[in-house]
């Protein structure tokens, strides 16, 4: 089915990608059936592959940042940058191909028609496609019931990536935004500051190549930081709602 | 008691330490402001290798039977705040370094093959 493309300038798809040389181009490709080429933002995160090599060839825009700053610190990069360019709405896509770019209209439209500040594309609300290690899904369960009592919202798939942001989330995200695994963390800044975040059902996919940038222990220890930030927010509410 | 000995090993420990803070400041191998803190850990030193009495008289005070046991508490303390002190500040650096190779990444960005769409709009911390 033949998809519309957005205006020039409103919706900015941020691919965060460090060492993805073997996804990087089926996932640009399918990015540009929903954007133009322009308002796609390949953030380079210091990769020692041939990723620079590969994105230069895609005729996206293109920063590559001179060290590896993490997760957080790459799509803060993209999160600033649509800020500063003037995009309605700013969504970030995982370059390893699994999340699949068909789906950005369902996370745009709940924003951009004013529904909620953030949509996430959740796996957990259908039972289908790819779901991740049973470690990893133990981790989600225990993250989200730590920002369900911290802030009294549910949110079934608070590790996804996959998610669509408003300008006004932007503006908090440019001012701050976690360095390690920032998906959880970053909920609870924003359902503290009375920011509205809805789910949606999508279908992930396996990685396309690469390899996850989170191992096991360090999983651990990012799930002992997150859960004690996500308390520590709880217990400093009005704080965390003014930086926000 | 402190025997005489004991006392000129002190000050010459806090002496020492002191020469190395100038030495350090002098080369610019520390800053200014952190050199300030190290001063003052150094006369925090010197004071009571000198004037030893009335660390005794706050240790009984405080309720410790051996002196030295309370100056071990005080040491440990200090050095906790410390290393509190230095830990936020290796973190505003984090947050520096972060923005700055963000902003080099921005600056030096390739634009794909279209011109920018919209008009630059201005971003928190940007003025």
């Amino acid at each position: 089915m033949p998809v519309e493309r957005y205006p020039r300038g409103t919706v900015l798809l941020i691919l965060p990608a460090y060492n993805e040389e073997v996804s990087l181009a089926s996932t640009v490709d399918g990015c540009r059936r929903v954007v133009h080429a322009e308002d796609i933002l390949v953030v380079d995160d210091g990769s020692t592959d041939r990723t620079p090599e590969v994105a230069a060839r895609l005729g996206v825009r293109r920063a590559r940042l001179p060290v590896n700053l993490g997760i957080g610190g790459a799509v803060q990069t993209g999160y600033r940058h649509a800020l500063r360019a003037g995009h309605r709405v700013a969504v970030q896509v995982d370059a390893d191909g699994q999340h699949d770019p068909l789906d950005v209209p369902a996370l745009v439209e709940p924003v951009r028609q004013g529904r909620c500040d953030m949509a996430i594309g959740s796996r957990y609300l259908t039972a289908e496609g790819f779901t991740s290690t049973r470690l990893r899904r133990f981790g989600n369960r225990l993250l989200s019931a730590a920002i369900r009592v911290s802030t009294g919202t549910r949110i079934a798939d608070c590790t996804s990536g996959f998610r669509a942001v408003n300008r006004r989330v932007l503006t908090s995200f440019a001012r701050y935004y976690p360095a390690d695994f920032p998906e959880p963390e970053s909920l609870a800044i924003l359902l503290h500051a009375g920011m509205s975040v809805l789910e949606l059902p999508v279908v992930m996919r396996p990685r396309h190549g690469g390899a996850s940038s989170i191992k096991p222990l360090d999983g651990a220890i990012y799930m002992v930081k997150v859960l004690s930030v996500i308390t520590a927010y709880g217990t400093f509410h009005g704080t965390v709602a003014r930086e926000a | 008691m402190v025997t005489p000995g004991q006392i000129a090993l002190g000050i010459l420990a806090a002496l020492c330490f002191l020469g190395i803070t100038f030495h350090l400041t002098r080369r610019r191998l520390i800053s200014e402001r952190i050199s300030l803190l190290w001063l003052g850990v150094s006369l925090a030193l010197l004071a009571p290798a000198v004037f030893p009495a009335p660390v005794f008289r706050v240790a009984e005070a405080l309720g410790f039977k051996v002196t030295s046991n309370a100056i071990f508490t005080f040491a440990v303390l200090v050095l906790l705040a410390f290393n509190l002190f230095v830990t936020t500040r290796l973190s505003v650096l984090d947050q520096r370094l972060r923005r700055l190779a963000q902003d080099q990444a921005l600056g030096t960005m390739d634009r794909g093959s279209s011109p920018t769409p919209a008009r630059p709009a201005a971003e928190p911390g940007d003025a």
